[in-house]
């Protein structure tokens, strides 16, 4: 179980900008990430996305920096607004408001 | 594209990679060309959701996995993925392990691939078909 801040980003194509405002030790959670990742990733907790294949690029940012992800969370980024507190479970893969 | 499908099934690395270019290629020739037609544009897309999602995502992933069961010693399908990305030290495997890992990091060059800011140069992309009134909403969806 982890539990910590989350920062979402609801659109699809982002960039360094939409990075603004995340702090060390938050959960990304994004529809997919982008080659911009890279700029944030010693600071991520947790990557959270909708998209769900292991050839993503999320899987691959993910295992390149050892982070923990969970994939294939249906509309988690209209779910969710930046700020919340939740609680992930990696093994049932849920994320949940605490 | 049907090249790129068959060189992936006959499982030819070299020319998988001369057809990701020639795409490529071609998909930058219709976004610098001023005089592309609105049927270009709808090429251009369709090659960026090959490229960015249909083949990099599902068709190669299949190709890996088919292909996992043939690595000696044996290995999973994650751990296989799990060794290439944390460029972890491995010895003892057989060729296919080689042949698979050079098939992935293929596949990981066009998940990196980045021009004018933007993965596969999608903003672009978008930029050009909405000022040619081609396409609403977004080419990867």
């Amino acid at each position: 179980m982890i539990k910590g801040k989350i920062f979402v980003i609801k659109k699809r194509l982002w960039k360094t900008e939409d990075l603004l405002g995340f702090k060390n030790d938050m959960i990304l959670v994004v529809k997919n990430t982008t080659p911009d990742i890279t700029i944030i990733i010693d600071k991520v907790k947790v990557i959270v996305t909708e998209i769900n294949s292991p050839l993503c690029h999320a899987a691959i940012i993910a295992r390149e920096y050892n982070k923990p992800i969970l994939m294939g969370v249906e509309d988690v980024t209209e779910k969710f607004n930046t700020g919340e507190e939740v609680i992930i479970n990696l093994e049932n893969k849920t994320i949940i408001k605490c | 594209m049907l090249d790129l499908l068959k060189y992936t099934y006959i499982f030819d690395i070299p020319k998988v990679k001369e057809s990701i270019e020639r795409l490529w290629n071609r998909y930058q020739g219709i976004l610098d060309n001023k005089d592309s037609t609105k049927e270009d544009l709808y090429e251009a897309r369709a090659i960026l959701y090959c490229l960015g999602k249909f083949y990099s995502e599902e068709f190669a992933l299949g190709a890996i996995e088919r292909r996992i069961q043939y690595i000696k010693p044996e290995i999973s399908f994650d751990k296989f993925l799990e060794m290439v990305d944390s460029d972890e030290k491995y010895s003892g495997y057989n060729k296919m392990f080689d042949e698979l890992r050079e098939f992935y990091l293929m596949v990981k060059g066009i998940k990196n691939r980045e021009k004018n800011g933007s993965y596969l140069d999608e903003e672009r992309f978008n930029r050009i078909s909405k000022e040619k009134g081609v396409i609403s909403s977004h080419p990867l969806d």
